[in-house]
């Protein structure tokens, strides 16, 4: 319904840069996530785009103008939060018309809006309730509710399913999906749960210490970390400390064959999925020698971990079709890494498909 | 309501505003509380360390060095002490059962157990020594039961120093109870179940992780209960002996009926200084609980 | 009680629910400090009661020889009586509305705000609890004594006031911080003027705890006899003083009974609530713990 701009945006709390300079912008309908770990500052971003907390510097605009000034009672955006913040003495049907009945609207409409949000959320029938009457996650459903129904052009949510299950948790998720794609409203969710924020965004930004890393699809945040902060933060994966010379990357006692473009230094970091280590038959060309030290059944795949000599312990996915156990002696490929040197953006490895076979 | 709106801006100025106002907020019960607490006291303080001479007025101990050569202020004041601590005693040998058992036991009996102790919470000290002149005077109620009974040799504690007692343990049951159970139940379940697992029996348990675990409550209970008896009036007035007098009774009576206000002044100095320690327990032990809480 | 060994067995930790003979066989603590408790707490108040009721009570029955209401008119055709308890409920009243007028501000500003020495500032309270009463009474005598505020109305007010502060701040403190703020900041969210967000939500979710510190500080008002005592007489009388004379004159038991009975009235009122004051933590907030 409208789009945000995020303009050099800077929140310092005493001499702590919580936010330091983000800006971006959120297109109209999209659902954005802001990922980060606790203390990255993702919640004050949010919190300075609800009005809640002052920015120390910057400017934010919805459609093109301003509302840096403007108080959080005046900003067409509304907040789920994190905890359920349901008012405790008043019924769900209160809780819901609170925000309209300041709109001046008349019985009728609220009535309405009031019940077409409830069923929306699907929760229609509990406009009697109070809260205290009302499960975790149908108090968090009431609060999106309360929130949707002013048909604010920015939906804020902080974190507003860690306070719940990990069932409800998915279900409430794709609820959350539906409803965005629906009602086609801009959204911005914060959460520190990559899961989550790879199911429900289109686009991801990832912060970091006040900072932001990176803002992608999803896809690309999970097969391009364009930091090695993103990179180790995005799912699983193996970082090996490398030195590169006259053209070899060499870790440890092993080498691997350099890109072009690559600077002779020993501050290397390699980056390895445990997806793009395959298993090869003994006596592939450029194959790693390994024991596998430990094997974790998770479910439709194997995790299994092992050492490598002079590398050191690796993480690796394998499907179950393939036995695994432990102190098997195996061979592995890296068929895909990412190598980074000072700040700049990754180098990307492909080892072609033939060279498997 | 200022401090909800965090929003632009929050310059200097804002929290120097915000800080000012919440100064006129607070203002008006501090300053009631100087001018009826900090100032009386303290003029009494000074006054009774000062003497008129021909105008002139200087430092003395002469009023103090009155009070401690009159055989009848100072018997007043050992009584004061003789009745705190047997009080203190007595009410820290019922109160701590009754603390443990209300933190640990379940069902109907301590639910009215807990209801009893609770009781004279609910009943103002004056109506208390009404109902105990009824209750243990000669031909009050204890006195009937007991001649059912066959006794006959009753004796009442009435205008003796033992119904003093009597009274001011009756007031501090349900408050002690109160503080000792509140400080029971943060000891949680399992720190005593995992002691009694290694081998702990119920004595080693109480002495070793129950006690060191409520030093503040106890404190506290100590402290305010202490402060309570040496500060009581009704109960000594109504239900103890002419003389001696606890320091209360001692005081309204050189106030009131001699119409010497500067030796109940005297009196009243010296019972601060008395409890000015435990008074400052009292306040650091509270103060150091608060002060914990917050941080969490 | 004094008898009784620690309570400290295993079944208190040990089982949860029990069968009724069960528990009477197994909680012989409980069952001795309920006996033992019923008469040393409820036994003085018997005999107050049926003294209030009883018309005749010959020496040595167990319960009046004759029941009635004779004494109840002329109780309150005295009147001393007539004349001190709407005083005395007025004069509560008024005390209760002050405070709350000088305190609740002053709460609020402790919970919410930051200001320097706040913590010190709100500690400093303690004070009223600190010194020992009756002592503090004369202190604040000799000075009124010299303000000629003696048996004056103002004069009492005042020192019932300094009894209040301790509960009327605290109790409300400790009830602004409980609120979580997000719950404001989520009406903010929605469009309420800072105003509106206190009146619609804070103050409904501190009532509780409001109206425990005003039912408090009234019934503490009320039964307040000692300060009232040493300020008040000889031109004021409140209800609780005028006890002390009816006590002391013994003219007629039963108007002390009667006086009893009707006093101890507001504090059925505090019973009747008392499990709710009690799980809100304000029966000790009083005590500052």
């Amino acid at each position: 319904m409208a789009r945000l701009d995020i303009i050099h945006l800077t929140k310092q709390f005493g001499n702590v840069l919580a936010v330091n300079d983000a800006g971006f912008t959120v297109q109209d309908s999209e659902f954005m996530c802001i990922l980060g770990p606790s203390g990255c500052g993702k919640s004050t971003l949010l919190r300075m785009i609800a009005g809640f907390e002052a920015p120390t510097s910057g400017d934010m605009q919805i459609d093109g103008e301003s509302v840096t000034a403007l108080p959080p009672n005046k900003r067409p955006t509304a907040m789920v939060f994190q905890k359920y913040t349901l008012w405790p003495h008043m019924t769900v049907y209160e809780n819901i018309a609170f925000g309209l009945g300041l709109r001046g609207l008349s019985r009728a409409v609220i009535d309405q809006k009031v019940h077409d949000s409830l069923a929306l959320v699907s929760l229609s029938g509990y406009e009697t309730r109070y809260p205290a009457q009302l499960s975790g996650g149908q108090q968090q459903r009431v609060a999106l509710a309360r929130a949707i129904v002013l048909e604010p052009k920015i939906l804020l949510l902080d974190e507003p399913f860690s306070s719940l299950d990990a069932i409800l948790r998915v279900r409430l998720r794709e609820e959350l999906k539906r409803i965005q794609r629906r009602l086609k409203i801009t959204a911005i969710f914060v959460t520190h749960d990559q899961e989550e924020a790879l199911s429900l965004a289109d686009r991801i930004a990832v912060m970091s210490g006040g900072q932001i890393e990176q803002i992608d699809h999803p896809s690309t945040i999970y097969a391009n970390p364009q930091t090695l902060f993103v990179a180790d933060f995005i799912g699983a994966m193996n970082l090996l400390k490398a030195s590169a010379q006259d053209g070899v990357l060499r870790l440890g006692g092993k080498q691997l064959t350099a890109p072009n473009g690559i600077q002779s230094s020993d501050k290397i970091t390699i980056a390895l999925r445990p997806e793009d280590l395959m298993i090869v038959p003994d006596g592939t060309p450029d194959a790693w020698k390994a024991q596998v030290d430990q094997v974790m059944d998770l479910g439709h795949y194997r995790k299994i971990l092992v050492d490598v000599p002079d590398v050191g312990e690796l993480k690796v996915y394998v499907t179950k079709s393939m036995t695994v156990n432990e102190g098997d002696r195996v061979s592995l490929l890296p068929i895909r890494y990412l190598i980074y040197q000072n700040d700049a953006a990754p180098i990307e490895v492909n080892r072609p498909a033939a060279a498997l076979t | 309501m200022t401090t909800l709106q965090t929003s632009p801006p929050s310059s200097a100025w804002s929290r120097w505003r915000g800080a000012i106002l919440a100064y006129v907020l607070v203002a008006p019960p501090l300053l009631l509380m100087v001018l009826l607490i900090f100032i009386p006291a303290l003029q009494s303080i000074v006054r009774t360390l000062t003497i008129d001479v021909e105008g002139q007025s200087g430092f003395s101990f002469s009023r103090y060095v009155a009070f401690f050569n009159d055989p009848i202020s100072v018997s007043n004041l050992v009584f004061t002490f003789q009745i705190v601590f047997l009080t203190l005693i007595i009410i820290f040998i019922v109160c701590f059962p009754l603390a443990i058992y209300l933190r640990f036991a379940q069902g109907r009996i301590a639910a009215a157990v807990q209801i009893l102790v609770l009781f004279p919470l609910f009943v103002p000290g004056i109506i208390l020594c009404y109902a105990l002149i009824r209750f243990l005077g000669t031909r009050g109620t204890l006195d009937t039961v007991l001649s059912i009974f066959g006794v006959t040799e009753y004796r009442t504690p009435y205008l003796k120093p033992d119904a003093i007692i009597i009274g001011l343990v009756w007031e501090s049951i349900p408050f002690t109870v109160l503080v000792l159970t509140a400080g029971l139940r943060q000891i949680s379940d399992s720190l005593i179940e995992s002691a009694r697992d290694v081998g702990a029996g119920d004595w080693t348990i109480f002495r070793r992780i129950i006690l060191p675990l409520i030093t503040r409550p106890v404190l506290i209970a100590f402290s305010l209960n202490f402060l309570g008896i040496f500060g009581s009036y009704t109960v000594p007035y109504l239900l103890g002996p002419a003389a001696p007098q606890m320091m209360g009774v001692f005081m309204q009576q050189t106030f009131g009926q001699y119409r010497r206000p500067d030796d109940a002044e005297t009196q009243a100095v010296i019972t601060f200084l008395i409890c000015s320690l435990v008074g400052l327990l009292y306040v650091r032990t509270v103060a150091s609980q608060r002060i914990q809480q917050e941080d969490e | 009680m004094t008898s009784a060994q620690p309570p400290v067995s295993n079944d208190f930790w040990r089982t949860t629910r029990r069968s009724f003979t069960a528990m009477i066989r197994r909680d012989g603590f409980g069952l001795l400090a309920l006996v033992v408790l019923a008469l040393v707490i409820l036994g003085p108040l018997y005999s107050v009661v049926l003294w209030a009721f009883a018309e005749r009570w010959r020496y040595p029955s167990l319960i009046p020889t004759e029941f009635g209401f004779k004494f109840w008119e002329q109780t309150f055709s005295r009147a001393d009586i007539a004349a001190a308890l709407p005083f005395s409920i007025v004069l509560s009243l008024v005390v209760t509305a002050l405070s709350a007028l000088i305190c609740l501000p002053a709460s609020y500003a402790f919970a919410r705000m930051r200001f320097r020495g706040r913590q010190a500032l709100l500690l400093s309270f303690l004070a009223t609890n600190a010194f020992p009463r009756f002592g503090l009474y004369i202190s604040i005598a000799v000075i009124f004594f010299r303000l000629n505020l003696i048996g004056t109305v103002p004069g009492v007010i005042m020192i019932q006031l300094v009894n209040t502060l301790l509960l009327m701040i605290w109790i409300p403190t400790a009830a602004f911080q409980g609120i979580d703020r997000s719950l404001e900041e989520a009406a903010l969210d929605v469009g309420a003027s800072p105003l509106r967000v206190f009146i619609q939500i804070t103050l409904p979710m501190v009532m509780p705890a409001l109206s425990a510190a005003l039912l408090l500080t009234f019934v503490n008002t009320f039964y307040e006899a000692q300060g009232a005592l040493l300020i008040g007489l000889p031109r004021i009388v409140t209800m609780p003083v005028l006890m002390y004379s009816l006590i002391n004159s013994q003219l007629v038991t039963q108007y002390g009974a009667i006086v009893s009975f009707v006093l101890w009235l507001p504090s059925l009122l505090l019973l009747l609530v008392a499990q709710k004051l009690l799980r809100g933590g304000y029966l000790t907030a009083g005590f500052g713990v």
